[in-house]
């Protein structure tokens, strides 16, 4: 063996043990190492976690008034009721009990609406970069007709068709996003396909779609997931805005947006009716940014070391 | 086909770019003739070298040989079978048996896939192994091209310049091909690593009969590989000949440039007449008429611009295309 070859077996030796972990566990050491990150992803798997077991952890129905004690305050200000720690709404419901429950209908929204989104719009934008000028011209002229229609008019026509429900709300968000997802993956598309990587698959007789599939996507994953993480954050937001105008969840179902719609009228008397909500959502747009930043560190062996 | 001993058959291979202008009333105002009319043939076994100058369309005929770019005309025979009339799933399977080892060992691994993923893809494309001899093949093929099996499971960037082009050529040896092009595959190496490289080539052409087509703009790295070497200029086969010839004898005046311009490993050992071309390459879309290595040739005359010099056998198995020689 050459002295070269030795060296790279030493190396290589330090490098097995790293090499031979499973994934899983890898990918939680580096969690642990970027505390910040360690962060966000525990907001966001607590709001997930209270989201599905709302029965259990929920100190209150969501549902039940109490008109007696509406709009009393959270538990570190004068004038709060006992047992209800963020306070209560202006019907008298348990607004940690809505937010709990809430969690479910906004989380439900935000990933549903994001993977709905996200799946039309890379598809497309697979499509339209890889396939001939002609599939491209007709799907980036439905894009220019998606981008030009206002989304609020979109979705009052879609949920007057469909009727308002918490499915319908995910469907109209996916279908009425789809194009900035496309736009963007047609673009990674378009400069990737040109790299000599893609042109030595094809030369070692790669199929297309295993090139599309197997090449292209991986390497257009880091902007896609980018813009998944804030577009959890933009859908709990786009919910609110469907509440609000009765096109979204149907009242009295606890959702995010809608509670914060619910406290505006009392903003300038009772500030934690919309704004603990509005937290909330802050809270849970920052988990889904910082884990989508560690995600896309993660993903790229480049950056891993 | 031809003789039965001939892998490759060339024949008047010629790709054209089009020039297009404007922006909606397109049209085409011109072409960039990348290649023009080359014919030459390749044996089993053999490795043709293939030298010019950067832009004289070496990498595009790479291409256009392996299908990977449709040719305006002319012919392409790989065993007997012409690949510029295949399509589709007929050209793919074709690919089993022709290779591609790439100049920039940085830009043509992608650099999300392992080692292992990278070498297995001819395999898999082929339906070559099951996975479990996939894997075990891989090993074998990393340590031919003096990796080790550890490598496997690690990424592109782990590796150096020299260490990455062993895995292109470890992509290009996986599903056993019979004729593998190198384009340039040592010039973005340096010189401690290309010595390397080179022999590792022509120790694997040794263990597995392959032919190659070698593309560089080297003429001592041609020299060393080749048993033929062939001459482009300007998208113009100018020479071809036996690697001694070629060397000892050159007799286009343009090889007889190139070589001149390939330093003596000594002072004193230069030779006397020294032949220097001035001037820039002429653009390929507007070619000079006749012999396109005029305009910088210092034996040119008058009837070099009206006549397009045919290739001429001076002697047994060298060709030249001067009007001069």
């Amino acid at each position: 063996m050459s002295a070269e070859a030795i060296q790279a077996r030493i190396l290589e030796a330090d490098l097995l043990a790293g090499a031979e972990k499973n994934r899983l566990l890898s990918i939680l050491g580096e969690l642990w190492k970027k505390k910040v990150v360690f962060v966000g992803g525990v907001i966001l798997f607590s709001l997930l976690f209270v989201g599905i077991f709302a029965p259990y952890v929920s100190p209150y129905d969501p549902l039940k008034q109490e008109l007696n004690i509406r709009i009393s305050p959270p538990i570190w200000m004068a004038g709060a009721k006992a047992g209800h720690i963020l306070g209560t709404d202006a019907l008298g419901r348990d607004i940690l009990s809505r937010l709990i429950w809430g969690a479910r209908i906004s989380l439900t929204v935000a990933v549903g609406a994001t993977a709905l989104s996200i799946g039309i719009g890379a598809s497309l934008g697979l499509l339209a970069g890889f396939s001939g000028r002609k599939v491209d011209d007709l799907i980036m002229r439905l894009v220019d007709i998606q981008l030009a229609f206002p989304f609020i008019l979109l979705a009052i026509a879609l949920v007057s068709v469909m009727g308002a429900s918490l499915q319908n709300v995910v469907i109209v968000l996916g279908i009425t996003t789809w194009a900035t997802p496309c736009r963007l993956v047609r673009a990674e598309v378009l400069s990737i396909k040109e790299r000599e990587y893609i042109v030595a698959a094809r030369a070692s007789g790669q199929r297309t779609w295993s090139i599309l599939l197997g090449q292209i996507l991986p390497n257009a994953a880091t902007p896609i997931l980018v813009l998944a993480t804030f577009d959890l954050g933009r859908f709990i937001l786009s919910e609110a805005s469907l509440s609000y105008l009765g096109l979204g969840v149907p009242p009295p179902t606890p959702s995010w947006g809608s509670m914060v719609a619910d406290g505006q009228d009392y903003l300038s008397t009772a500030w934690w009716v919309s704004t603990i909500p509005g937290f909330i959502i802050m809270f849970a747009c920052l988990g889904g940014n910082l884990l989508g930043d560690f995600l896309r560190d993660v993903m790229d062996p480049e950056l891993k070391e | 086909m031809a003789e039965d001993n001939i892998l490759i058959d060339v024949q008047n291979l010629t790709k054209h770019f089009p020039i297009r202008r404007g922006i909606i009333f397109e049209r085409i105002t011109g072409s960039v003739q990348a290649v023009d009319k080359i014919s030459f043939t390749i044996r089993r076994g053999e490795t043709l070298g293939m030298v010019g100058e950067s832009g004289c369309g070496k990498t595009t005929l790479a291409r256009v040989i392996l299908g990977l770019m449709p040719a305006t005309s002319g012919h392409v025979y790989f065993d007997g079978e012409d690949v510029c009339s295949l399509k589709g799933e007929k050209l793919r399977l074709l690919r089993k048996d022709m290779q591609l080892v790439f100049q920039d060992p940085y830009a043509s691994l992608n650099p999300r896939m392992t080692v292992e993923a990278i070498v297995r893809t001819p395999m898999k494309a082929f339906n070559l192994y099951s996975n479990a001899e996939q894997k075990e093949k891989v090993g074998e093929i990393l340590n031919t091209v003096g990796l080790t099996d550890f490598h496997a499971k690690r990424y592109p960037h782990q590796f150096s310049g020299g260490q990455r082009q062993r895995i292109g050529v470890a992509r290009a040896l996986a599903a056993s091909p019979k004729f593998i092009i190198g384009d340039e595959p040592v010039s973005a190496l340096d010189v401690s690593i290309r010595g390397q490289v080179l022999n590792l080539l022509k120790d694997l052409q040794d263990e597995f009969h392959l032919t190659y087509l070698f593309i560089s703009h080297d003429l001592s790295v041609v020299q060393h590989v080749s048993d033929r070497v062939a001459v482009i200029y300007l998208g113009k086969l100018m020479e071809l000949a036996t690697g001694d010839d070629l060397y000892r004898e050159p007799l286009h005046p343009y090889t007889q440039a190139l070589l001149a311009a390939v330093p003596p490993p000594s002072p004193r050992a230069r030779r006397t007449e020294r032949v220097v071309i001035h001037g820039e390459t002429p653009s390929p879309a507007n070619p000079p008429s006749g012999c396109r290595f005029r305009t910088r040739c210092p034996k040119a005359i008058v009837e070099c611009a009206e006549i397009e010099p045919p290739l001429k056998e001076e002697r047994p198995g060298h060709v030249v295309a001067c009007i001069r020689v």
